[in-house]
């Protein structure tokens, strides 16, 4: 049967609709863009279309590699809501949450097969730690909660969180991969925001002589990380949260925020990238022959380490003022660029 | 060929057209097929474990009026490569003792 881009992938969407919508809206992209480069590269429609196959055998093939189905428990508590809003839904309630123990059975064996190669010891909920010598990457994907990264002692990385009933915490340790994920369990909740008020954090503990990479990820929550000193690459990526470094040696720094502000106080690195939309950026004694500052409705200011003339600078704002001005000939690299906002940046040695 | 080994050396595949440059999906299906084949259904799972594994990282850049994902390999994902080449090196000694010693 010959069937079109559009109505496929909305075939495609309606049949994996079991994951969540995030996950779901990846993988029609995915597929959506192969289609495109497809037919791009001189395949009509149909044959693009064609070519990935059954919809219904592409959808049991997704469904059957993922193991992340929608959260259970929302099912449970949605029921539960539902027969308090409602009252005369129980007989509901119970469907669904019969629905949700067989759900659980499935997603409690993924889960298991995914931790065999966990070699950390993990506490119950609150703190989970592994040895230093064998991390490669931390990984922490907060969701609304705030993460902060602090310096630990002893020859553990650690990583601390309240745990809370609408939060599902995983942890997982894999080739090197020390990696924690939250996932509110109750995204359409009606009281969301009044849950979020009193969102909690994280705490990573990272001892001194760790040298790999971290990448840390919220939604909604700050980010704030000191004293890291050897770090290999440091990513921050938030939504709505402010990020906050003090203090950072790292090979590469990233960060990124949508709607927030960056304060980065005294980080040194061969590369620093930072970026905003409508936020402001901060820095202070930021050490690093490669800069990149980046904001649409921000200001950046503060002050860089070396001498002005050193740097090859180049800044750019639409509606603001802009020191220093353009500069070429030096060995480092310092680009700015904001469309409303100032730019204001001093060098001090 | 055996199916783990395949997806195990299909990450490797991936990670190493990255590595040459920053790729999407269907070029890198493109990059590989020339040696292995890889379905687009096979591929996404494989970018989707690597980039939770930190071996890459995604953003998009506007093409044609639409937006593109590329794929850019980590440092971890080239120490990936890298511990590749460390375990072939120790299948190619058990190969040897294999051939070895079914001669005799």
């Amino acid at each position: 049967m010959n069937m079109n881009k559009e109505l496929y992938l909305k075939r495609l969407r309606s049949l994996i609709r079991a994951l969540p919508d995030g996950e779901r809206r990846t993988i029609i992209d995915f597929y959506r863009e192969i289609i495109e480069d497809k037919m791009e590269s001189g395949q009509t429609e149909a044959e693009a279309v064609a070519e990935l196959g059954d919809v219904h055998v592409l959808a049991q093939k997704i469904l059957a590699e993922n193991p992340n189905r929608k959260p259970h428990d929302a099912n449970r508590i949605a029921g539960i809501v539902l027969a308090s809003f409602f009252g005369v839904m129980i007989v509901a309630a119970v469907v669904v949450n019969a629905l949700s123990v067989v759900n659980f059975r499935t997603y409690a064996t993924s889960t298991q097969q995914q931790s065999v190669e966990q070699e950390a010891e993990t506490a119950e909920g609150r703190k989970v730690s592994a040895p230093v010598t064998k991390i490669k990457c931390i990984y922490v994907d907060a969701e609304n909660k705030d993460v902060e990264v602090i310096r630990g002692t002893g020859n553990d990385i650690t990583m601390a969180y309240e745990t809370d009933a609408d939060q599902s915490f995983t942890f997982t340790t894999t080739d090197g991969v020390m990696k924690l994920v939250n996932r509110q369990r109750f995204k359409n909740d009606l009281f969301h925001f009044l849950s979020s008020a009193n969102h909690g954090h994280i705490e990573v503990g990272v001892p001194e002589g760790y040298a790999g990479e971290i990448y840390l990820n919220s939604s909604n929550g700050m980010i704030l990380v000191s004293d890291a000193l050897q770090v290999n690459k440091l990513t921050c990526d938030t939504s709505n949260g402010t990020v906050r470094l003090n203090n950072i040696h790292a090979e590469t720094v990233i960060v990124d925020t949508s709607n927030a502000q960056l304060d980065l106080t005294q980080v040194t690195a061969s590369k620093v990238n930072a970026s905003s939309s409508n936020g402001r950026i901060t820095v202070k004694d930021l050490a690093s022959p490669d800069v990149n500052l980046n904001t649409s409705n921000g200001s950046i200011k503060g002050n860089v380490v070396g001498a002005e003339q050193d740097y090859n600078i180049h800044t750019s704002t639409s509606n603001g003022n802009c020191s220093p001005s353009d500069h070429s000939g030096g060995t480092k690299d310092l680009t700015c660029d904001t469309s409303n906002g100032d730019i204001d940046l001093t060098f001090s040695e | 060929m055996d199916i783990q080994i395949k997806k195990g050396l299909l990450d490797v595949c991936v990670l190493t057209v990255i590595n040459k440059q920053d790729s999407y999906g269907y070029q890198i299906i493109k990059d590989i097929s020339t040696c292995i084949e890889i379905s687009e259904s096979t591929l996404y799972p494989i970018l989707k474990r690597l980039e939770s594994g930190c071996c890459l990282t995604t953003y998009s850049l506007a093409h044609n009026g639409r937006l593109r994902k590329y794929y850019r390999i980590t440092e971890l994902g080239k120490q990936r490569i890298y511990d590749f080449f460390e375990e072939w090196k120790e299948l190619e000694q058990i190969h040897s003792f294999i051939i070895q010693e079914g001669r005799t």
